[in-house]
């Protein structure tokens, strides 16, 4: 059995004890999984993250480095390729894990989990950080010449990962005022760039993240060509540390560690290092 | 080392436990017609009626059932039906386990615990085992990661092993393989796949793949238009559900599921009918080559997999004009006696009903509240309701029923006595939009949901007789608690019926009136069965593990003791003696 389903089935029988026998008892006090975890980690947090995600490398640098910034032993856990719910997909922010599972790691593993989108969809039992990134999305295509939406030709074909940031955006911009142009969802970012590459499309839309990881963090030398411009707006992608919603005060501490980190530079030259940002800041 | 080890403990049980006699081949004849002692096949029989002739046990002394002997399973959703050929039952287990257990005493006479590899890599769902089948002398398997295994019927001993490709890719199998006319048939799930499933067929002594039919069309093939997106935004669609075949028309019946995610705005096909999806095929089991085929739901919004069983009867078709929840009547009926295929192939509880051979349409009708069916036509072609349709992002939708259906997976019975058809329903719609604020974590639907009751129903679980040549509901059983698990029935006019509420209950398979129920330690949510030795009969009902069903329990105030620990079959009979 996968940790993760291990956990799900001692956690399902200790929580139906909660809400009918231990309630029907006088006298005995379940162990409130969601309130009061056993802990004898002393000084230390354990980090949660995706290893398989384009960000891995980032988020194990800047645990070591909130981890020193408060004087605070650092572990981690992994997300095992078993606990994914779907194939990864690449050039992408996403978890591949319910959010069940998630639940389950925050109950056996976790105190904290790197590379939660803010958002408003998030489950009511977890804090987000202050974000560590925040990214917008862009449109690009091979086209140096394009300064604007409307220099690109009316048979455009634009890939999008479906249900991306900006995605809805683009359906209604296309509906409303583009019928000439082509949505053409993917299940992945990556085919976003392929279908460029192999000609299919003559645009692709993307979080710019997702864009410099893929090129190396310089679009332009792979004959990318960004819109100065969006046509729409878009929400940005803001990636912070999710905790447990009652781990206030470690979610406070972690957001200003965050905070000052930002403000000497540091999480900059990291994002810039590991190509989720431009050294221009953008 | 691990799997040989496994193995040496199978020879050991078969030396110094129950032993084995050397079983007779299973015959084709005898998977179009068992023996009445018999459960050869996840529907007893070729046409999946999951019904018994057996009448030892009668509505007047159900009540007198008593435990004969429970055996403990492996962990994980047990969802498995039993096998039993000659007093003994072949059980299906999660973690791809077969067991080889003495049907009288519960005792284990062989096991074949697959080395399956990394199952981190694997599709979650591929845990379920619903079916497995026999045929000669083999027993046939699909694996969590996609492989199609032939074991020794006799020791357990694996005989062969063909990997249909994909299985870390999460192409995986629920429903198990049917052997029609000497092939397997097996079909496959990507509900976590960024592309489309396939069924194959396979000669069932050496495995060699004979055909495989996809359902996505490709480009410039038939159907390509009816998308409107790229073949590569394209996925999901596959067979999970369970096959019938008919021996005599020599059609394998299968049904395919929908496309994701739910919104057809978010996955670019806006008013696309998506060809091959929601599809009921009739396929030659040799050569894979379609005869007929007919979608009962275009244009899907709402996950309602039309991919669950539908079975083969000969009726006089006289579908009345008066039938509950009437969508349409074809002419398809010949006012003589004519083999129909008929049941709810969907999720949307719409019931359905063609000539087998032609595919020309007879009725449908609604049984749970749907609005997702706008109306049906004269032809069967189905235009669905706009109002019910996630076209715009954001904006929510009232539809009826839900992700997990007006059915779900488990499967009908039916009693060609009667002309009735049984089915566990359950009463849920869904408050629903696609979101564009996604959640992190990818979620294949992506739309937010509220579950709520439909107006007029206090009750979720269901169960629905039907009788199939009228149309007409003969009775309707309602309970708080959502049922969500297989039945079965007899011909001595027993109906049983599991249950999320760990309720194993008999009902008047002539009225829907409760006989007799017992309270198992986990969910009866495995295929009850029935089956005779030495004159006495016996009922089997596999229990144990998660269901989706159970989250339905909130809609009527309730909390359900669903432990997930537990599994175990369980056999109960009369009293030696009555």
């Amino acid at each position: 059995m996968r940790p993760i389903q291990r956990a799900l089935a001692a956690a399902s029988v200790a929580g139906m004890a909660l809400s009918t026998a231990a309630a029907a008892q006088e006298g005995i006090i379940s162990r409130d999984i969601y309130q009061d975890r056993l802990r004898n980690d002393g000084n230390k947090i354990t980090f949660c993250y995706n290893p398989f995600g384009m960000m891995a490398g980032f988020e194990r640098e800047l645990a070591e480095t909130l981890g020193m910034a408060l004087l605070a032993e650092v572990d981690f856990f992994e997300i095992s390729r078993g606990d994914l719910q779907t194939i990864q997909s690449e050039y992408d922010y996403r978890i591949p894990l319910t959010v069940d599972q998630i639940f389950y790691m925050f109950v056996q593993y976790c105190d904290a989990f790197m590379g939660f989108l803010v958002n408003d969809r998030n489950p009511e039992w977890v804090t987000v950080s202050r974000p560590y990134l925040s990214a917008e999305t862009v449109i690009f295509s091979r086209d140096e010449d394009a300064d604007e939406i409307g220099d690109l030709p009316g048979d455009t074909r634009i890939g999008t990962r479906m249900m991306a940031p900006g995605d809805a955006q683009l359906i209604n911009f296309l509906s409303a005022q583009r019928a000439d142009w082509t949505r053409v969802p993917y299940y992945d970012n990556a085919l976003v760039l392929e279908r460029i590459e192999d000609g299919s499309n003559t645009a692709g839309m993307m979080w710019l993240p997702g864009l410099l990881n893929a090129t190396g963090g310089d679009p332009e030398a792979a004959g990318y060509h960004i819109l100065p411009q969006m046509p729409f707006q878009v929400r940005s992608v803001d990636v912070g540390i999710a905790t447990r919603a009652q781990d206030s005060f470690l979610n406070t501490t972690l957001s200003d560690a965050i905070a000052a980190l930002q403000a000497d530079g540091t999480i900059e030259a990291m994002l810039v290092a590991h190509d989720l940002a431009r050294p221009d800041g953008g | 080392m691990k799997l040989r080890s496994v193995l040496l403990t199978s020879v050991m049980m078969a030396a110094g436990g129950a032993a084995m006699a050397q079983v007779a081949p299973v015959t084709d004849e005898m998977l179009a017609n068992p023996d009445p002692a018999d459960w050869l096949t996840y529907g007893r029989a070729q046409n999946n009626y999951r019904h018994s002739p057996l009448t030892q046990i009668t509505p007047e002394n159900v009540d007198d059932l008593q435990l004969v002997w429970a055996r403990g399973l492996e962990p994980g959703p047990m969802q498995g039906s039993p096998i039993i050929y000659d007093g003994v039952m072949y059980m299906p287990n999660p973690g791809d386990v077969i067991q080889a257990i003495d049907a009288v005493t519960g005792d284990l006479i062989w096991e074949y615990r697959r080395a399956v590899g990394d199952t981190m890599l694997l599709n979650s769902l591929g845990d379920r085992k619903r079916g497995i089948s026999i045929y000669e002398d083999k027993l046939y398997m699909a694996t969590w990661d996609n492989h199609l295994v032939a074991l020794d019927l006799d020791s357990g001993q694996l005989a062969w092993e063909i990997d249909r490709g994909q299985g870390t890719e999460m192409v995986s199998n629920t429903s198990g393989p049917i052997v029609a006319n000497g092939v397997v048939v097996l079909g496959s799930t990507c509900q976590f796949s960024p592309f489309g499933c396939f069924i194959t067929g396979h000669d069932s002594e050496t495995g060699e793949e004979l055909w495989r039919n996809e359902f996505i069309p490709r480009p410039g093939e038939e159907g390509d238009e009816t998308w409107g997106n790229d073949y590569e935004s394209r996925w999901m669609t596959g067979v999970w559900g369970q096959i019938t075949y008919d021996p005599e028309l020599d059609l394998v019946f299968y049904g395919s599921s929908g496309a994701g995610p739910a919104s057809e705005a978010q996955r670019g096909t806006p008013g696309g009918t998506l060809y091959g999806t929601n599809t009921r095929f009739a396929v030659r089991p040799e050569t894979g080559e379609i005869v007929w085929r007919h979608q009962t739901l275009p244009r899907d919004n709402w996950d309602q997999e039309c991919t669950f069983e539908m079975i083969t009867a000969d009726i006089t078709a006289t579908p009345s004009e008066s039938m509950e929840g009437m969508l349409a009547i074809g002419d398809g009926a010949t006012d003589e006696m004519q083999r129909v295929l008929t049941g709810i192939p969907c999720k949307t509880g719409v019931m359905w009903q063609f000539d087998a051979e032609s595919g020309d349409f007879i009725y449908a009708r609604s049984t749970v509240e749907q609005n997702m069916i706008e109306s049906v036509d004269e032809e069967g072609i189905v235009t669905v309701n706009e109002d019910a349709v996630l076209s715009t992002v954001g904006e929510t939708v009232y539809h009826c029923p839900t992700y997990l259906g007006g059915r779900d997976w488990s499967p009908s019975s039916y009693d060609p006595n009667s002309n009735l058809f049984f089915i566990t329903l359950s009463n849920a719609c869904y408050e629903a939009s696609a979101t564009d604020q996604e959640f992190g974590a990818l979620d294949v639907y992506n739309t937010d949901t509220t579950s709520v009751l439909p107006e007029g129903k206090d009750n979720v679980g269901r169960i629905d007789a039907i009788n199939i040549a009228t149309g007409e509901t003969a009775w309707s059983y309602e309970q708080p608690l959502p049922i969500y698990a297989p039945l079965m029935s007899t011909d001595s006019g027993v109906l049983f019926a599991g249950g999320v509420d760990r309720v194993f209950k008999a009902l008047d398979s002539s009225t829907g009136e409760m006989l007799w129920s017992t309270k198992l330690a986990a969910a009866a949510s495995g295929h009850p069965v029935t089956y005779e030795v030495d004159g006495r009969q016996y009922v089997a009902i596999p229990s144990g593990g998660p269901s989706y069903g159970a989250s339905f329990a909130s809609l009527v105030g309730e909390t359900l003791d669903l432990p997930t620990t537990g599994n175990a079959v369980y056999v109960f009979a009369l009293p030696e003696g009555e």
